[in-house]
């Protein structure tokens, strides 16, 4: 192996490989400006023709038919590349209006013969192209692509899930959410963000399949479940949120306090108090601020005990909780500063301070 | 003599199974970062972060800078974290007991009180002399705390003890941050469902030569200078490449003190940074990783190849071999405090790969190198080498090493391409032809001194000059 022939071929072969990268990078340099040049020739051509249209149509409601596309950009459009990029101008444009010029927007993806391509890109290989097309398909709202797409939201591949779930909500808006009772994958909390936040927007609607949600044996399930039922404030859910205080997954329990706090009934706020000695740190650290919104005089003597806790945080949790909730609870403190300054005094200072912020 | 030559040739095999392995290692590196970047530049395709920006639901993250002589630059510095894009997010500076007039600088500007605060003391800390905040709601995100002197680990498991949210990201104060940087460093977190992520890691680039605007970077431009453009060309290698494959195998050990996010629970359960190693970055990451190992919890440490922090690399010698020697010290350090882990099955793909790739090939590497070196020119006064071996040899490693800074080089024009001028790429390729005649020897020399360091037993940082960004008038 260590002869000079071998390894003179070896080095040499080390130098081809670097030709070629040399090669592709200043190709690649080469083409990314093109490209770029290219696009933006394109990009101006065809974003006027856009605006033209689109302020034609306004002027002109009434028009079903969008007139006939001009001859360079037909010509263009028989390059896969630029027809994506037609797509995502499209798309970025929809994103961007409502009303008529939207449905202008999504006359025109058809009559280009877009759609076509998204439905293409379903039946992909690539998880990457499936996304895309699910994508394009819901912003461009296709409809008649629910029932394809809604396959796609219990998918092994995550993104395309993701995407298919998302999908369902522009469709459907809280209709969407039916593929809760579906789901057996897991939903990452970037993905619940993504359709709470699209969700936003929307005028709320009941959900009536929140109980069973909660009771879903995806622990994800539950989760967004519970976070629903905050946002949304479910008052009827009160007992079987409350069940999932019992709940394996430290995270579930920790959601099922939030929500608590804001469907709380005059029962609640014992519960949590009961509920306190078997939770984690993190959890009792939880159960102390959401205690701040609904706890009453009944919980001071559970307060006054934890401000012996060991941990500080805890007892700056309890003694925020005494002040603002307590009617007896400011006096207590100060009794418990004057008697043991260290750290009672600085807590003490600390919560009148944030008062008087 | 015989047995001198048998000795001698059975180091020389032991050496160039080791340099097989090295060079392995890399072209593995190479291939599975070529997968990693893929998959994650195509989900970023459709992945849209405005939403989190907003979102009253986001975590909440608290950015932890610590100060230490910073007067220079802090106010930008501050201006530039105050700006950055996201809803829950709080900004705690600590002033680590400077001796300039950064504190007063930041009261000023900021329009700051000193506060009665009570910090949790979950992490044991040097004493903390005040709590400000703003007067102003403009700046009602920012926390300054003032402190004793205790070091950077000191200064940041203050910040730990302070902050209010479930997320930290530990930066050096002077780095400055993408406007997205802070969404994409929380995605990681927000995405683990099997496993729990404990740490965020995300790339440093080089900022000498770029234009800096009221605290943000405003053009990118490859360094004039060689030092630091040799560092730009070495950072996309690591970060673009190393960090990228090792992220893939749940194997990283280092995230950068100039910028990493954390899981706060974990970090205080673990005693937060260590005041006893120049290497705190690296031995909190290896130290969390360890504590969740032992308790056989699944976990993950990720890494986003984004560009989202920028820094001033070391213009001169001196501070560049300060810096290395440094980073040395600290992995011996971290390498020794976990050497329990060395090849323990116990702790699955961290004790059997990364702990001993990290010995054999980051911390043995420089010695070997050295040690090589000093028997080649012995070997060459006495007349045994054989050159007939010896250059085509030699032209097999150069070439390699050529080999892997322009793939890596390919590797940042295919996908973030930063710079986009075909000069800058060519200059870093010319820049590259000098690394092995120059700068790696001196690499290794500053390791070597380092390790010095610790047979001498001093334990000190070493400052880092700092000459400023470039700036447009505003």
């Amino acid at each position: 192996m260590l002869r000079p022939d071998t390894l003179y071929r070896t080095a040499w072969a080390f130098v081809c490989l670097i030709l070629i990268l040399l090669l592709l990078i200043y190709w690649s340099l080469y083409k990314r400006k093109r490209v770029f040049f290219q696009q933006k020739s394109f990009r101006d051509g065809f974003e006027e023709w856009l605006s033209e249209l689109m302020m034609e149509e306004e002027e002109d409601e009434g028009s079903a038919e969008l007139p006939a596309i001009p001859e360079k950009f037909t010509k263009h459009f028989k390059n896969p590349v630029k027809r994506q990029f037609a797509v995502d101008i499209l798309m970025d444009l929809k994103k961007s209006v409502s009303g008529s010029l939207g449905d202008n927007i999504i006359n025109l993806y058809l009559q280009l013969g877009f759609k076509d391509e998204s439905v293409r890109k379903l039946r992909s290989r690539k998880w990457y192209e499936q996304v895309k097309g699910i994508n394009e398909l819901s912003v461009m709202k296709q409809e008649d692509s629910y029932s394809r797409i809604f396959k796609f939201t219990n998918d092994r591949n995550i993104y395309v899930r993701r995407e298919a779930q998302t999908a369902l909500f522009s469709f459907s808006g809280f209709g969407g959410l039916r593929f809760l009772n579906v789901l057996t994958y897991p939903m990452s909390e970037w993905q619940q963000l993504n359709l709470i936040e699209q969700l936003r927007p929307l005028n709320p609607e009941p959900m009536p399949g929140i109980p069973r949600w909660l009771r879903s044996d995806n622990d994800t399930v539950v989760l967004f479940a519970l976070k629903l039922a905050e946002i949304y404030q479910c008052f009827e859910v009160h007992d079987d949120v409350a069940h999932c205080l019992q709940h394996k997954d430290e995270k579930i329990r920790n959601q099922a306090v939030k929500t608590l706090r804001e469907i709380s009934n005059e029962t609640t706020a014992a519960l949590l108090c009961d509920h306190y000695p078997t939770e984690s740190l993190r959890n009792k650290i939880n159960i102390l601020n959401n205690l701040n919104a609904i706890a009453g005089d009944e919980q001071l003597p559970f307060l006054v005990k934890e401000l012996d806790n060991e941990n500080e945080f805890l007892k700056l949790g309890a003694g925020r909780v005494m002040i603002n909730c307590c009617s007896q609870g400011l006096e207590v403190l100060e009794a418990k500063a004057a008697e043991q300054p260290v750290p009672f005094g600085d807590i003490y200072n600390h919560l009148i301070y944030e008062i008087q912020r | 003599m015989n047995w001198v030559i048998d000795i001698v040739q059975i180091l020389a095999l032991g050496v160039f199974i080791y340099s097989l392995l090295l060079f392995a290692f890399y072209v593995f590196i190479g291939v599975i970062s070529i997968g990693e970047t893929n998959k994650y530049m195509h989900q970023n395709e459709v992945t849209d972060y405005r939403v989190i920006a907003s979102s009253v639901h986001a975590p909440s993250v608290t950015i932890i800078a610590p100060a230490y002589n910073e007067g220079l630059t802090i106010i930008d510095n501050v201006r530039s974290l105050l700006s950055i894009y996201y809803y829950n997010l709080e900004v705690i500076i600590v002033n680590d007991g400077s001796k300039d007039d950064s504190l007063q600088q930041l009261i000023d500007t900021y329009q700051l009180e000193k506060t009665e605060f009570f910090i949790p003391h979950q992490i044991p800390t040097k004493p903390v002399k005040g709590v400000y905040k703003s007067r102003s709601s403009v700046f009602r995100k920012l926390v300054v705390i003032d402190k004793e002197n205790g070091g950077k680990a000191d200064a940041l498991n203050v910040g730990i003890n302070m902050a209010s949210n479930d997320y930290v990201i530990c930066i050096d104060v002077d780095c400055i941050l993408e406007q997205d940087a802070i969404l994409k460093m929380v995605k990681p977190f927000m995405e683990g469902v099997s496993e729990r992520v404990i740490a965020s890691g995300g790339v440093i680039r080089i900022a000498n030569s770029s234009v800096v605007q009221n605290g943000s970077l405003v053009k990118v431009r490859l360094p004039k200078e060689y030092l630091p453009r040799m560092q730009t060309l070495e950072y996309i290698r690591a970060f673009l490449l190393g960090r990228m494959a090792w992220s893939r195998l749940n194997g990283l050990l280092l995230i950068s003190g100039a910028f990493g996010a954390f899981d706060k629970e974990i970090v205080i359960a673990c005693g937060g940074y260590s005041s006893k190693t120049v290497g705190e970055d690296m031995e909190l990451v290896v130290r969390m990783r360890r504590y969740m190992e032992e308790r056989k919890e699944p976990y993950k440490v990720t890494y986003i190849p984004d560009p989202l922090c920028w820094t001033e690399a070391p213009t001169s010698y001196k501070v560049l071999g300060r810096q290395r020697n440094r980073w040395i010290r600290g992995t011996y350090e971290t390498l020794k405090l976990h050497r329990k882990m060395f090849f323990n099955p116990r702790y699955g793909l961290l004790g059997m790969l990364s702990y001993p790739y990290w010995f054999f090939f980051e911390m043995m590497g420089p010695i070997i190198e050295f040690f090589g070196f000093m028997t080649f020119v012995i070997m060459v006064f006495a007349g045994f080498v054989d050159w007939e071996i010896f250059l085509p040899l030699l032209a097999v490693i150069v070439s390699f090493n050529y080999l892997y800074s322009v793939f890596a080089i390919y590797m940042e024009v295919k996908t973030y391409n930063q710079y986009k001028r075909k000069t800058d790429v060519t200059k870093l390729l010319l820049t590259s032809l000098s690394e092995p005649f120059n700068f790696h020897p001196f690499i290794v020399w500053s390791s070597m001194k380092g390790f010095l360091n610790v047979v001498r037993k001093r334990h000190t940082w070493g400052d880092m000059v700092r000459e400023g960004f470039e700036k447009t008038i505003s």
